[in-house]
């Protein structure tokens, strides 16, 4: 269970700074209000693509989140430390991925009152269908994300590398995340053929989840 | 020798591109209902198949790598991509052009055209994110591990996209 530990590190770390806490909700905010400019807020069309845009704030939001997770390490070298450390490749991942689900989980459940009160959508009663598909989501970003952030946290341009690896390919889930929101914020369940759009959530989490702790140990060994 | 034969090989592909270009422009009739911009798809797709087949290449060629760690491995796999990334361009570019004459639009959110589109960025993302890494292994090994990500196919339903009931195949 280290894993759980290096999260518990990460998120300590991360709630003494706050420092991609406090940017990340702050740019979700801002994103949340620029959408209100793009059209018209109070109209009723806003209600079949309210999941759009609830995912697009998430994306971007979570693209800083992400951004941070390897190169929170970089000063004083603690990436080296932790990659010589006896905690295997997975173990330290996984615990990296679960301090950005976290965190990134945090947000989306600010950012969902918000989006209510500005674009006047109900989604009290659906509340917990929501953090289900949320959490889905949020599970299938982080893990490809995380992956992509061990990937480019010694480049320079990593702030830029990372969205642009990352949301052509994490596509599938974002899809199905849109679809599924959609339906729940118009009031209604996911039934029949919706159903292929969570499966195909969790099908993208569970194969993602397998390929990154297998590739895991090759991208960290330096 | 090999670069004579390369030599001979690249004029004989020359010559034959020669005779197809003439015979497609100035024998070939034009099709009844389209009309002449049906010879864009002796383009079109002959670049979708290259563009698959570099990919292919270029994902065995970064999987090879991964188990072999022989940078041979990954020049073939960049060299490959890069071609395959023209190749794919010209397919985008042909259809967008025939789109336009047959649907009057450039661009109508099909699910082929879309799913060319994504491929198109992820592969363009990873010739960048090679570019990014000065090291020649630790390119190789990284840029061999985001190939390897996208070896899932997804069969996905259009709705969101075109509004159709057809499905959208993503390989990413």
């Amino acid at each position: 269970m280290v894993f759980l530990q290096i999260a518990a590190k990460d998120l300590r770390s991360e709630l003494r700074t706050k420092e991609s806490l406090n940017a990340s909700l702050s740019f979700a905010v801002v994103i949340l209000l620029l959408f209100s400019f793009a059209f018209d807020p109070s109209s009723e069309a806003v209600a079949e693509f309210s999941g759009g845009l609830l995912w697009l704030v998430f994306a971007f939001a979570g693209a800083l989140i992400l951004n941070r997770s390897f190169a929170r390490e970089l000063p004083n070298d603690c990436l080296e430390v932790l990659i010589a450390s006896p905690v295997s490749g997975a173990q330290l991942f996984l615990g990296k991925t679960l301090a950005s689900f976290v965190l990134l989980l945090t947000i989306e459940v600010i950012c969902l009152p918000i989006f209510g009160i500005f674009y006047d959508i109900t989604w009290i009663p659906q509340a917990l269908p929501l953090l289900g598909i949320f959490a889905l989501g949020t599970w299938g970003m982080t893990i490809l994300g995380t992956l992509f952030s061990a990937l480019t946290v010694n480049l320079s341009l990593r702030e830029l590398m990372l969205p642009m690896l990352l949301y052509p390919l994490m596509l599938p889930a974002l899809m199905a995340a849109m679809r599924l929101t959609t339906i729940l914020l118009a009031g209604n369940a996911i039934v029949g053929n919706d159903m292929v759009w969570l499966r195909l959530l969790i099908g993208f989490d569970i194969i993602f989840t397998a390929l990154s702790l297998a590739l895991v140990e090759t991208i960290l060994v330096r | 020798m090999t670069k004579n034969i390369r030599l001979v090989l690249g004029a004989l592909v020359g010559i034959l591109l020669l005779r197809n270009l003439y015979v497609i422009l100035f024998n070939l009739p034009d099709e009844m209902e389209q009309g002449p911009v049906y010879r864009i798809f002796y383009y079109h797709l002959p670049a979708f198949f290259a563009a698959i087949l570099c990919y292919i290449t270029a994902l065995v060629a970064s999987s090879m790598y991964l188990i072999k760690k022989n940078l041979r491995y990954d020049a073939i796999a960049m060299s490959a991509t890069e071609v395959g990334l023209a190749f794919a361009a010209v397919n985008l570019v042909t259809g967008m052009i025939w789109g336009r004459i047959s649907w009057g639009i450039w661009w109508a959110w099909d699910a082929r055209l879309t799913w060319a589109l994504i491929c198109w960025l992820v592969y363009f993302g990873y010739l960048m994110l090679r570019q990014a890494i000065d090291d020649p292994t630790e390119r190789a090994k990284n840029s061999g591990c985001f190939r390897f990500s996208r070896l899932c196919r997804w069969r996905l339903p259009t709705k969101p996209l075109s509004g159709g009931g057809r499905s959208i195949r993503v390989r990413c």
